[in-house]
């Protein structure tokens, strides 16, 4: 008989643990939620880290991007700020460069072909200028010595 | 004669010539050295009047100055230690302490930053090494040491 009243006390309460588990995950999915926004300001820093590097790139290829690394500058003081509202804002400011890194990629190539582009040409009209020096300057530097010289009287010894 | 040496003489400044403008052209814009910078400044934000004595949990005031000079933008952290004279920290090896608070700042080429850092050392010691290094973001996204790192020692007196 005790036997089973205690194994009815224990389905009760094995049932009234199954019932009230899901609240229980529940409570503990809402308390890490709700703990320090320690780890939603490290997933914002993820981004950031993200949106770093991709402005990196843009500007190893030639880019301008100080601009945006302001933007990230203060995006990065709102997320050290940790409150909800500054968090939001570092959100929005994060996603706004992260939009601009297609342009900046793109100016970057830009950049880098109008760089290109002038190298070339520098280095070609330097050879140019090199070939006509070789092949000019000595009959300049004769006509500019005649010209000099041209009151000049020569006189047999 | 002559014309030939005058020749010889033009070859050779315009060889010369070239060869300087093409190295110039090619290195233009490129850092030879790159470097970062660290530096503590006191509360005054200048080099020295470091505090010599503390109060434990008391915040003092203390400024970081952080330069970059690597040829590209730099996200660097200065991660905030405290040790003792037992303490290793040198150019490769960062000091195996945890980590009391983090700065960031995120510097284009050539820019620098003085950021204010509120340092309350816990517990009271003598000769406590308060450490500032200088970490910064590597190009797969991960921290890593710069080999820069400032300490000050202090000593921590317990509150009256």
């Amino acid at each position: 008989m005790t036997v089973d009243r205690l194994s009815f006390l224990a389905g009760i309460s094995i049932a009234s643990l199954l019932a009230l588990s899901p609240l229980m995950l529940g409570t503990a999915a809402v308390l890490v939620r709700c703990s320090p926004s320690g780890e939603e300001q490290e997933a914002l820093r993820a981004d950031l880290v993200e949106v770093f590097l991709a402005l990196q790139s843009a500007e190893s290829r030639g880019a301008d991007i100080s601009a945006p690394l302001q933007s990230l500058n203060h995006a990065l003081a709102l997320i050290q700020d940790g409150k909800p509202e500054s968090l939001d804002q570092a959100r929005l400011i994060i996603s706004e460069v992260n939009a601009t890194v297609p342009r900046l990629l793109a100016e970057g190539d830009q950049s880098r072909l109008i760089s290109s582009v002038g190298l070339y040409s520098f280095l070609a009209s330097l050879a140019a200028v090199g070939a006509l020096s070789y092949l000019y300057l000595p009959r300049l530097i004769w006509r500019s010595w005649v010209k000099a010289k041209r009151r000049w009287e020569v006189a047999a010894s | 004669m002559i014309d030939e040496e005058v020749r010889a003489v033009v070859l050779a400044i315009v060889v010369l010539g070239g060869a300087l403008a093409v190295s110039q052209a090619i290195t233009a814009g490129r850092v030879v050295e790159p470097f970062s910078a660290l530096g503590t400044l006191g509360p005054n934000m200048k080099i020295g009047d470091y505090p010599k004595e503390v109060l434990a949990g008391e915040p003092f005031r203390l400024y970081l100055y952080v330069e970059n000079h690597e040829g590209k933008a730099m996200y660097y952290r200065v991660l905030e230690k405290v040790g003792d004279n037992s303490t290793i920290v040198n150019e490769t090896v960062p000091a195996d302490l945890p980590v009391l608070a983090s700065y960031e700042v995120i510097l284009a080429h050539g820019g620098n930053a003085t950021v204010p850092a509120d340092v309350a050392i816990g517990t009271p010691m003598q000769g406590a090494k308060l450490i500032f290094e200088l970490w910064a973001v590597g190009p797969d996204g991960s921290p890593y040491y710069t080999g820069r790192w400032n300490h000050l020692w202090i000593n921590v007196t317990s509150p009256p």
